[in-house]
């Protein structure tokens, strides 16, 4: 029995106990912060008034659904999200299906072709404040050439549009370089053999080529559309939110509620909200991902 | 068991599909909540504990400083604009000889100060900054301060947004981390009113520690005073109570307008806002006339979110009386004199500047370097931005501009002043070897170099501003009317911070942004936006725990 404890211990704990400063330490870092946002959110916690904390049940977000400016925000994260990726996967798939031959240098532009991925996207967006500028910037002068006047980039209606393209242009290039690498992993010899049997690019696209990137599409997507709903630094930096609140996405108003108005409670209880978002879409995606695996 | 151990090991690991989906799933999951876990992280993480964050930049920033030193010897000559010895009156009288020569007398100067700089010799201080100008120009002078003082300075640089979120958090820990914060009024105002800030009469009145004929508090443009003396209450006036923070440097709004431009269509300065707007009118014809309307406008102001409400628009408010919050705090966007205001503000906006579009994507930087590109023809912003404006290798309209203060209005002239000060934590360990440092870095003689070698302007003091080499450096600066524009400003014009010091004003300012923006757009009419402003704003305060009567 003695004997049985002692082996059950050592088999059973451990792998346990050998992890167990390492998990502690995960946990405390990415799960501590966590749990500790979910406490604030129900509170009254001014960050300028520390003297005044106290608890409030659920009326942080009571206050939030009530709040049409939060429930806005949501629509245009989500419209962001949506117009985003809608543009950068099936450009990000065009470029890399360009790219996928065998052509002296092709290396060197497949490079300069995932460079504005490590631009930072601060300096991305006030590179773009200065190329779209209306009076000095080299697009308006291009387009004034053509006789068209310079679209209005900053307006109530088309702000959104704007933080949309300078996206599009910074992350296109993840998804050429996923779609690149899923490419190269298909056989020579199955397109080959397609070829032999008369198969046309669109036949070789819809039959071999989209069935081997289907899954790791699927993943660049789950990566891509999370990353894309915390959009913050292009949008802070070129409208602060504006013009009215136009861009204001969810990390621009948690942002601006957390550290301008100090409201720590309220910018809480709207990053739980932005998480719970979050899990739903990640989970979504990653059954579909579990599906496709099995196919 | 043994085997059974193993079986499993290799189910969960290596077998068939529904483990490798499985897996995969499993994996899957984990990277997402890590990831997801960070967002969230992104706000709790500040307040979590992480707030006791090393400092990183320690020797590196020290190293760099000399070098910085060193190379700017090399390039910058002030030596030229100095006038001669004789005509030199004012006290300090320095004619910038060599770098070795200016350190001596520097120090001269500062060891006339009858304390002892040395009481804290071995301590260390760490002070945390955004990146600004102001930084460059006083980094080269600080192995002085620890040569005087044996104090050693580490010097925290993050960028603005960084700086926005590390301070409070730091503060808001208690942890002992900074010994000195860089401050204005705005920041005063949360950080005050927390209780995170020492107040600095007890320093500035300790004749151990502060000459105080020696350092001459007096001299201070009595603006940067008012914003940086204050009772701690959310709403309650600047200007009384305890001093919080020291300026060292600061800034207010000029008109500055294309004097050639406006000789060759015979138009003189506008001098209230009504006139503006009629010479916007007039520029704007002749602009078209010429053809160089599109290519430039009438007039640029800041447009962007928040920015729009710090510049120009603190001197159209109180030109038509307009206050922003009642006594008891509730706003009073709905008044008519703050409804005259915006009339006529939007309208000037509307009739000069860019179409809205462009206007709204206009923030300060832009301001200055489109007008030193001579896009348009008047703005009103930052005094200081005519050291770059006049600097011929920087500006295609050096020479050609002239500059005012700010119009006027029914209710006579005035704006707002923006200082960046300097502010002792209540969690510093250091704080008397801290406030040596302020004292030292806002003394005449230090303040009065790092203008005229480093260009720090504004400087904070007459004296500075007054002396024979600031003054000819900048005597030429629009033809003379930049320095009779300046001292007008500051001796009569300069209203402190303008809006009523409250924790929550920036959020207040994003509402006031974005009824401007929907009037300028077309979206609402004055009235209607500033209604909008004001329920947003009564519930904004509310939400932040103020009971108002409304």
């Amino acid at each position: 029995m003695h004997k049985k404890v002692r082996r059950f211990v050592k088999v059973k704990f451990h792998p346990v106990l050998i992890l167990l400063p390492s998990l502690l330490i995960i946990f405390s870092i990415a799960y501590g912060p966590f749990l500790l946002t979910i406490y604030y959110s129900t509170l009254f916690y001014h960050l300028y008034k520390p003297a005044q904390v106290s608890f409030r049940g659920l009326a942080n977000y009571v206050l939030l659904f009530t709040s049409e400016r939060f429930l806005e925000s949501i629509f245009k994260t989500t419209l962001l999200t949506i117009l985003a990726i809608s543009i950068e996967l099936p450009l990000g798939l065009a470029i890399a299906l360009l790219f996928f031959r065998e052509i002296p240098g092709i290396r060197f532009f497949r490079g300069i072709v995932a460079l504005p991925m490590i631009i930072t996207p601060v300096v991305a967006a006030l590179m773009f404040r200065l190329f779209l500028d209306p009076i000095t910037g080299p697009l308006s002068y291009l387009l004034s050439m053509l006789g068209l006047p310079s679209p209005e980039w900053f307006g109530h209606e088309t702000a959104l549009i704007t933080m949309v393209i300078i996206d599009a242009w910074q992350w296109t290039p993840f998804f050429f370089l996923v779609f690149l690498t899923g490419l190269l992993g298909i056989e020579r010899s199955e397109l080959e053999a397609a070829e032999i049997d008369g198969a046309g690019f669109f036949q070789k696209l819809r039959y071999i080529i989209l069935p081997h990137l289907r899954l790791i599409m699927l993943i660049a997507l789950t990566i891509r559309a999370i990353d894309c709903f915390k959009i913050f630094d292009i949008i802070f930096t070129l409208t602060r939110g504006g013009p009215g609140r136009a861009t204001e996405v969810l990390s621009i108003y948690i942002f601006q509620q957390t550290f301008e108005s100090g409201l720590i409670g309220i910018g809480a209880a709207a990053s739980i909200v932005t998480f719970a978002i979050l899990m739903a879409l990640g989970n979504a995606l990653l059954r579909m991902i579990s599906k496709a695996g099995v196919g | 068991m043994k085997n059974d151990t193993c079986g499993k090991t290799k189910r969960i690991g290596f077998d068939g599909k529904i483990s490798r989906r499985e897996a995969l799933s499993t994996a899957a999951k984990i990277a997402i909540s890590a990831v997801v876990a960070g967002v969230v992280a992104g706000v709790s993480g500040y307040l979590a504990g992480s707030t006791a964050a090393p400092v990183k930049t320690v020797e590196k920033t020290v190293e760099r400083t000399i070098e910085r030193t060193i190379t700017r010897t090399e390039t910058v000559t002030v030596t030229g604009t100095a006038p001669p010895p004789a005509t030199v009156v004012t006290t300090p009288t320095f004619k910038l000889p060599s770098e070795e020569e200016m350190r001596r007398r520097i120090r001269a100067e500062l060891e006339k100060a009858n304390i002892n700089w040395k009481k804290f010799a071995g301590k260390e201080i760490v002070i945390s900054s955004p990146t600004h100008p102001f930084l460059d120009a006083l980094k080269p002078l600080v192995p002085l301060f620890e040569d005087l003082t044996g104090i050693k300075v580490r010097i925290e640089e993050l960028t603005e947004a960084e700086w926005n979120q590390k301070v409070p958090t730091v503060l808001a820990s208690g942890v002992p981390t900074y010994d000195i914060v860089f401050c204005g009024p705005i920041y005063l105002w949360g950080w005050g009113s927390a209780g995170w800030l020492e107040t600095l009469d007890k320093y500035l009145n300790n004749p151990e520690l502060t000459d105080k004929d020696w350092y001459d508090f007096n001299d201070f443009l009595p603006a940067t005073i008012k914003v940086s003396r204050w009772n701690a209450r959310p709403g309650a006036p600047e200007g009384e109570g305890p001093l919080w923070m020291v300026p060292i440097m600061v800034e207010t709004y000029l008109l500055a307008y294309r004097e050639d431009l406006f000789k060759k269509w015979g138009l003189t300065a506008p001098g209230t806002w009504e006139d503006l707007l009629e010479t916007v009118k007039i520029v704007k014809t002749k602009m078209k006339e010429e053809g160089l309307y599109g290519k430039m406008y009438p007039l640029t102001l800041r447009g962007t979110r928040l920015f729009i409400t710090v510049a120009a628009y603190t001197a159209v408010l109180p030109a038509y009386g307009a206050r922003d919050l009642d006594e008891n705090l509730v706003p009073l966007y709905d008044s008519k004199e703050w409804i005259e205001a915006n009339k006529i503000y939007t309208e000037i906006i509307k009739e000069g500047c860019p179409p809205p579009s462009t206007f709204f994507s206009i923030n300060w930087y832009n301001v200055l370097d489109d007008m030193a590109a001579g896009l348009y023809a008047m703005t009103i912003d930052c005094d200081f931005f005519a050291a770059t404006w006049e600097n011929p290798e920087k500006s295609k309209v050096a020479g050609k501009l002239a500059y005012t203060t700010v119009p006027a209005g029914p209710a006579g002239r005035g704006a707002r002043i923006w200082a960046w000060s300097l502010a002792i934590p209540r969690s510093s360990t250091n704080k008397e070897a801290a406030w040596l440092f302020i004292e030292w870095a806002t003394s005449k003689p230090i303040l009065w170099w790092s203008t005229v070698r480093y260009g720090n302007y504004m400087p904070v003091r007459w004296s500075v501003l007054n002396s024979p080499e600031v003054e000819a450096i900048t005597k030429d600066w629009g033809h003379g009317t930049w320095r009779e524009a300046v001292t007008e400003m500051y001796a009569k014009y300069t209203l402190g911070s303008y809006y009523t010091p409250l924790p929550e004003q920036i959020t207040l300012l994003n509402i006031i942004s974005d009824a401007l923006h929907d009037i300028i757009a077309d979206k609402k009419t004055v009235e209607e936006a500033l209604k909008w402003a004001k329920q947003e704003a009564v519930k904004a305060l509310k939400e932040a725990g103020y009971k108002l009567p409304v």
